[in-house]
């Protein structure tokens, strides 16, 4: 089957018929032509998200050698799209581990004793319709820093936006969650 | 508004969201694996939990090829591509075995340094770029299931004839995706009986007469034959 793989047929074949050789035969000659073209891709994917070169060839080579290992869990249909939730599983542990130290999100002290009343449902409610009239980074910031308790440098580590940006999403955030929240308890449509 | 305010209610608003879905549950979802019931689990727990909200967010650009690209031109040029590659070199290439081999090499057979003709590995094709052939000056409107209806900072003028629209659905295998922009009169503006992903994973792209749309509010809604409905929010 090397043979056969190196002589150029591999490259003609489908990644599920490649998949489905190496699964009947454990031909390394078979993964190796799936590892060739689609290493690339699934890098630059990983790179996007983690932005970091090193963790993403990591991401990368930890995506082929979990799809090696677990191939039988594979089940047929489109191969590369279980590819990329296997790598997209990777890059979320990833970011999990690296902008995540503490365990439980949302637990330090300051943050826990600024808020011990209860909450009133409407108003959680009017807050919740509040937040998806923002943009998306800024109500990832904002939520981020109020609802977890997380500090700039740690929002910066989990969104991937420099400090700079936090800083700036977090004021506009506020200045149009204002807005909005303004519109909301007068019943007016948000401008 | 002071901060201690936005705390105290952002948390009471946070505090319904239950526990946090695994890694694996929202990578399926990010994959369109989950049924509709699972992923609009995993939707509404993201609107009351930052952190699964921002995880999401960051992971839209494994899917997203102007990412890969404004990763490309900031990352790789100065650390280089994936090994193999014929410019790859950076830091993290001294704990690597083959480096080591690599410099041993070059130590023992200097000679030959010069007299080896480069080889030149063939690089993969690059990935789809976002925008259909022909279009590559069309401004491109970034639409988000769960965000407010702004335009992301994109302003059309007179000029632009056509524009883009670019979603992530999470779709599924063997199903069928119709899409719909109403008004802010509720009129359909635009209505496509179906539509594909251009990558297969759920991203989409609609290109849009720009004559067709005065300024307000749209919108965009994707109905999956299966009975999912997702609607994205946008203003001109």
């Amino acid at each position: 089957m090397l043979q056969v793989m190196s002589g150029g047929d591999g490259q003609s074949l489908t990644d599920e018929d490649l998949i489905a050789r190496f699964q009947g035969s454990r031909d390394a000659g078979c993964f190796a032509e799936i590892f060739r073209r689609h290493k690339q891709t699934i890098y630059r994917r990983c790179l996007a998200v983690v932005w970091d070169a090193a963790a993403a060839e990591d991401l990368t080579q930890d995506t082929f050698v979990t799809a090696f290992t677990k191939i039988d869990l594979f089940r047929g249909g489109a191969f590369f799209p279980w590819l990329c939730t296997i790598a997209r599983h990777l890059c979320l542990n990833h970011l999990k581990a690296s902008s995540l130290a503490r365990t439980a999100h949302g637990n330090s002290d300051d943050f826990l004793s600024a808020s011990d009343s209860d909450p009133d449902p409407s108003t959680a409610d009017d807050v919740s319709t509040a937040l998806k009239l923002l943009s998306a980074p800024q109500r990832t910031c904002l939520k981020l820093f109020y609802m977890e308790g997380y500090s700039y440098r740690e929002i910066a580590k989990l969104t991937g936006y420099s400090g700079r940006e936090v800083k700036t999403h977090l004021q506009n955030g506020r200045r149009r969650f204002e807005i909005v929240w303004d519109s909301i308890q007068k019943g007016v449509e948000a401008p | 508004m002071s901060d201690e305010w936005l705390r105290k209610n952002l948390r009471a608003a946070g505090k319904a969201k239950g526990e946090c879905p695994g890694t694996e549950s929202l990578a399926k979802f990010l994959g369109g694996e989950l049924t509709a019931e699972d992923s609009a689990r995993i939707i509404s727990h993201a609107a009351s939990c930052g952190v699964c909200d921002a995880l999401l967010e960051r992971m839209k650009r494994f899917d997203d090829p102007v990412a890969w690209e404004d990763a490309d031109r900031r990352i790789a040029p100065r650390f280089g591509r994936f090994p193999g590659g014929p410019d790859s070199f950076g830091l993290s290439v001294l704990r690597r075995p083959w480096f080591a081999y690599a410099v041993v090499a070059l130590l023992i057979y200097p000679a030959y340094r010069g007299l080896v003709p480069k080889q030149v590995a063939k690089e993969p094709p690059l990935a789809q770029p976002v925008r259909p052939v022909g279009l590559d000056s069309a401004k491109v409107l970034q639409l988000d299931a769960t965000r407010s209806a702004g335009t992301n900072g994109i302003v059309l003028t007179g000029k632009d004839k056509v524009f883009i629209l670019s979603f992530f659905v999470p779709i599924r295998a063997g199903q069928r995706y119709s899409a719909e922009i109403v008004n802010q009169e509720r009129r359909v503006v635009v209505a496509q009986p179906e539509i594909s992903s251009h990558d297969g994973l759920g991203n989409f792209y609609l290109v849009c007469e720009h004559g067709l749309f005065e300024r307000g509010r749209y919108v965009l809604t994707v109905k999956e034959a299966g009975g999912a409905r997702y609607d994205f929010r946008f203003t001109l």
